[in-house]
Formats: structure tokens, C-alpha cells, sequence
């Protein structure tokens, strides 16, 4: 998947230009977008606990995998919303976690990969794995990059609708 | 019944189903089988058999003459020798490779993907710059709720659009 970084920059974008269009996803709710963004990489915990150490320790089938399909990231999505959120602010932080985590998949689905393939993020519905245009790796410098510049045009936005 | 009690069934709720989708996604090695579609087959990370001997794997290359490379599979993790790569790859890298497993227990890779191991410290530190940004963001546009019952956005926050 791409770096975090490129994530981040991706849901800043797309926060701010929600809240160019709708009232009430301001300043917060951008960031909130923000955070969505980060969730589905909740599975880079494997990285630090291996599904196969978790397992054995635990005595139970285990995998992180669902933690990056869709019906796991809503889950998260959701928790997030249950848990961190205030009444007040429930439904609009699920709706803006939501289009953050969602973005994030969009941009998963565009890696390159051995097998031209994505992941399986619709498991466990289906376990198709659909087909990757494999426009960057996860390593590439330059989608940051891009993604950098589309942000800071979108700050400069930002300030002038702020200013007016 | 109160709004508390309601959340705490809410949540609940919702970490069970999570937990259970973990718990089934470790309990499915049947799909490998037939398309290998699920990125980790249960109790193996990075790895993907997909039909006779073909693979697709994450491997770590610890040698370079020959190419090989550290993998785990479902018998665990081991060195293999991979063909078809050498020259390309250097001690340190990490590549992801589509290919088939040889009878004596070789990998020959037919599509690689190098991941140069400076750009993965690269990934790593830009990501963490990107967690302290929205960390940043999250403590200063958002508060404890008058009501007590969880986060909501700061009203009034004027700040710098950073």
C-alpha cells in the first residue's frame, strides 16, 4: 500500500474539498477524514505481531487480513465511531472516517503487485481479488510527492475561502 | 435502557464481530487451494499458493551468491533458493515474487518487485511523520465533549490549516 504519508495527503484533500461543499465538515471533520485514512493500516500490526506468533500464543486460528477488506474496515470504522465519538458527533465522524477509510482502499487498489492483482477486499463475501493497474509501489517516493503538492494547492485554497 | 449500556452493547458488539472475522480468516485454507485469493494463508504472512507449485511470496534476500531468500510458509519460515534473479537484487532487499516452486525445492521467479531496503526506512519515517500530523490535528481540533461522552470537534478553531 502506499506510504501513510501519501494516505494522509489524499484524505486532507479530500476533507477540504468536502468542507468546500458542505457546511458542517469543517476544520475537525477534515481531520477526522485524516484518521479513516490511517485505519485500514491497522494491519501493519503484523508487522510487530505476526498472525502466525499471535496464533500460537493464543491457541486459535488467527489473521490480521481482515483488518484491509471492506467489511473489516468498516468495522473499524465503526468501532472508532462508537468508542472515541460523542453522541453529538457520532454520525458525522462515522460518515468522515468512513470516506477517509475508503479512499485509502481506492489507493491500495492501484498498486503494482507480482501478480497483478489486489488484495481481497471484499473477502469474506467473495475472494475475488480484482485487477491493479499497478501505477506505483509502496516504496515509490513520488506519489507523496504528487500528493504533497495537490495538498498544499488545497491549503492555499483553504486560506483564500477563509479569508473571503 | 441508558445510552451507556446501549454503547457498550454497540462496541460490544461490534469488537466480537471483528474478532470473529479474525479468528474465521485463520480457519480457511480451503480457498488457498482453489485460487489462493486470501493474502495470508492462515498462519503464514506474505504468501500465497495459487495453483500446483505457483506462488506468490515476500521473500527477504540474506544471500546473493546464490540468490537466496528468507520466506515463510505454512511449514514456517526458510531460505530458498530463488532463481531468476540474479544480479538484480542485493543482501538487505526485500522483493515480492510470482513464480513456481521447482522439485528440488527452489523458486523459480518469473515477476519481481523490488522493494530497495533504503526506501523501506523511507516508507516507514515519512509514515510516522504522517501518524504525528494527524495526531497533531486530532489533539488540536478535537476535545472531551461537555456531556462527557466522548470526543467532538472544537468549535471556533480558526488555526492554521496544517
Amino acid at each position: 500500500m502506499p506510504d501513510l504519508l501519501t494516505h494522509t495527503l489524499v484524505a486532507f484533500t479530500l476533507g477540504s474539498a468536502l468542507s468546500w461543499r458542505i457546511g458542517w465538515v469543517e476544520r475537525p471533520y477534515v481531520t477526522a477524514v485524516m484518521v479513516g485514512a490511517i485505519l485500514p493500516d491497522l494491519v501493519k500490526i503484523k508487522l510487530l505481531l505476526p498472525s502466525v506468533e499471535v496464533a500460537a500464543t493464543l491457541g486459535l486460528p488467527f489473521s490480521w487480513l481482515p483488518l484491509h477488506t471492506l467489511l473489516g474496515v468498516m468495522l473499524s470504522v465503526a468501532t472508532v465511531g462508537a468508542v472515541v465519538a460523542s453522541r453529538a458527533a457520532r454520525r458525522r465522524t462515522l460518515v468522515t472516517v468512513g470516506a477517509g477509510a475508503l479512499s485509502h482502499l481506492i489507493l491500495d487498489g492501484l498498486l503494482r503487485t507480482p501478480t497483478g492483482r489486489g488484495g481481497p477486499i471484499f473477502w469474506p463475501i467473495t475472494e475475488y481479488q480484482p485487477p491493479t493497474p499497478g501505477l506505483y509501489l509502496s516504496t515509490d517516493p513520488w506519489p507523496a510527492a504528487l500528493c504533497l503538492c495537490l495538498a498544499v494547492a488545497t491549503a492555499m485554497v483553504n486560506r483564500r475561502l477563509l479569508a473571503d | 435502557m441508558g445510552e451507556t449500556v446501549r454503547r457498550s452493547i454497540l462496541i460490544g458488539l461490534l469488537l466480537t464481530a471483528q474478532a470473529g472475522l479474525i479468528v474465521y480468516a485463520g480457519t480457511t485454507p480451503g480457498a488457498i487451494r482453489e485460487g489462493g485469493l486470501l493474502e495470508e494463508v492462515p498462519g503464514v504472512q506474505e504468501y500465497e499458493l495459487l495453483a500446483d507449485d505457483e506462488l506468490a511470496v515476500q521473500a527477504d534476500i540474506v544471500g546473493i551468491e546464490p540468490v537466496v531468500g528468507r520466506i515463510t510458509t505454512p511449514a514456517g519460515r526458510e531460505r530458498v533458493r530463488i532463481r531468476g534473479v540474479d544480479g538484480s537484487v542485493a543482501a538487505g532487499d526485500r522483493i515480492r515474487l510470482y513464480g513456481e516452486r521447482q522439485a528440488d525445492g527452489t523458486i523459480q521467479a518469473s515477476s519481481v518487485i523490488l522493494v530497495a531496503s533504503e526506501r523501506l526506512w523511507f516508507t516507514y519515517a515519512i509514515s510516522a511523520i504522517a501518524v504525528c500530523w494527524v495526531a497533531y490535528r486530532v489533539v488540536r481540533g478535537w476535545h472531551l465533549a461537555p456531556t462527557g461522552d466522548g470526543l467532538s470537534p472544537k468549535g471556533g478553531d480558526e488555526g492554521s490549516d496544517a
